[in-house]
């Protein structure tokens, strides 16, 4: 009896999510040891932590908006290239630093290529996108994720100056201005169709920056997003230096949706990393 | 930025060889290289492959380097060894961008 109860439990890890499973399943068949406990030290329980975050998505109704989660945190660059949702792999390019808990470009060459086309993925009219930026980048006018495609641009970028840093752009070259923001935090933008919301989520608070109405603007580039940079057409330019510590593709879960989303990923990097979100 | 001047053609084959050099393991190329052109200066139309001792450290697939991989030395060769690599103005392979 003693024996079947603590086999049963055991074999079940109580619980975890089989979505979950198999991320972290993916992220260890590739780390030192096969051991996600090893590579999160700061981790208490990462499976559980994992585990718990697919949960709160798939409770709220937001997995199934979710086409791509990376998460580049393990200092590992074929763990920190799995996506959380497909388990597919995007590939890392060029000079980037691989740290515990984030990725840094240098903001030159390095830029990590998701897998899939974006046009796969959302459409135009129907994104929510945004990295996690622990380190600001020193760098104007530069992506930390972009695909652009003839006249269509995706992209959250930098602003105007390094210390007042991130920018976005959705929809047209002409309709690429917006707002500016501090460049550390959750930073997302979010496009319905009509309106784009951009958003910075710190430690302390979670700030609508900016929010204005844009045209309709078609389908969304058939080349895969670049993260630390802009994939134009597979040419790959406006690098940035910022520390990434993640980063998403997701429909448009509307603003409250998508405010609880960047919430629980604050909590998902926060646990596993052992950092504080600037 | 430091890295490799080649061919167009050696180039591709550098980039080609790295994806199967993972594939041929049963990863996915999680990591690559890819050429940037080279638009202006003297080394105009060739192909700049970033490489520097970043490249030599990063942890990858279970631990390993990049210079753990047996094909690590038929292409440096094909590059000319370490020694070969140049520091370049990353402004001679960025393109002008259309959305600034």
């Amino acid at each position: 009896m003693q024996y079947s109860l603590s086999n049963r439990l055991s074999s079940n890890v109580s619980g975890i999510d089989p979505d979950a499973r198999a991320y972290i399943a993916a992220v260890e068949a590739v780390l030192p040891g096969n051991s996600i406990e090893t590579a999160l030290p700061n981790a208490s329980n990462p499976k559980r932590i994992i585990s718990d975050f697919i949960k709160a998505e798939k409770g709220a109704s937001r997995w199934a908006l979710h086409k791509r989660i990376y998460l580049p945190i393990y200092n590992n660059a074929a763990a920190s290239a799995v996506d959380m949702v497909s388990r597919t792999s995007g590939t890392f390019f060029g000079g980037v630093t691989h740290a515990a808990g984030y990725v840094q470009g240098d903001g030159s060459s390095g830029y990590f290529l998701t897998n899939g086309n974006a046009s796969s993925h959302i459409t135009e009219n129907n994104l929510f996108i945004g990295t996690l930026h622990n380190i600001q980048t020193t760098l104007i006018f530069r992506a930390t994720i972009g695909v652009g495609s003839g006249t269509t641009n995706i992209a959250l970028q930098s602003g105007s100056a390094a210390t007042v840093n991130v920018g976005i752009g959705v929809g047209t070259a002409t309709a690429a201005a917006s707002g500016f923001v501090g460049s550390t935090g959750i930073i997302s933008v979010a496009f319905d169709g009509s309106t784009r919301r951009l958003k910075r989520r710190t430690s302390s608070s979670n700030a609508l920056l900016a929010s204005n109405t844009i045209a309709s603007a078609g389908l969304a580039p058939a080349f895969p997003f670049a993260i630390m940079a802009r994939n134009n057409g597979l040419v790959f330019d406006i690098y940035s230096n910022a520390g990434i510590g993640a980063s998403w593709i997701s429909d448009d879960g509307g603003d409250t949706q998508n405010d609880l989303f960047t919430a629980n990923l604050k909590t998902l990097w926060e646990s596993l990393t052992g950092l504080t979100l600037p | 930025m430091i890295g490799f001047i080649a061919s167009p053609e050696t180039s591709a084959a550098i980039t080609a060889a790295v994806e199967l050099a993972q594939t041929s393991r049963g990863l996915a190329p999680y990591i690559g290289i890819r050429g940037m052109e080279i638009l202006s200066g003297p080394n105009a139309g060739q192909y700049f492959l970033p490489f520097d001792d970043l490249a030599l450290t990063t942890p990858l697939h279970g631990g390993t380097r990049i210079p753990d991989y047996p094909e690590f030395t038929s292409l440096l060769a094909m590059l000319g060894g370490l020694e070969a690599r140049v520091d370049i103005d990353p402004s001679l392979v960025t393109p002008p961008s259309q959305f600034d």
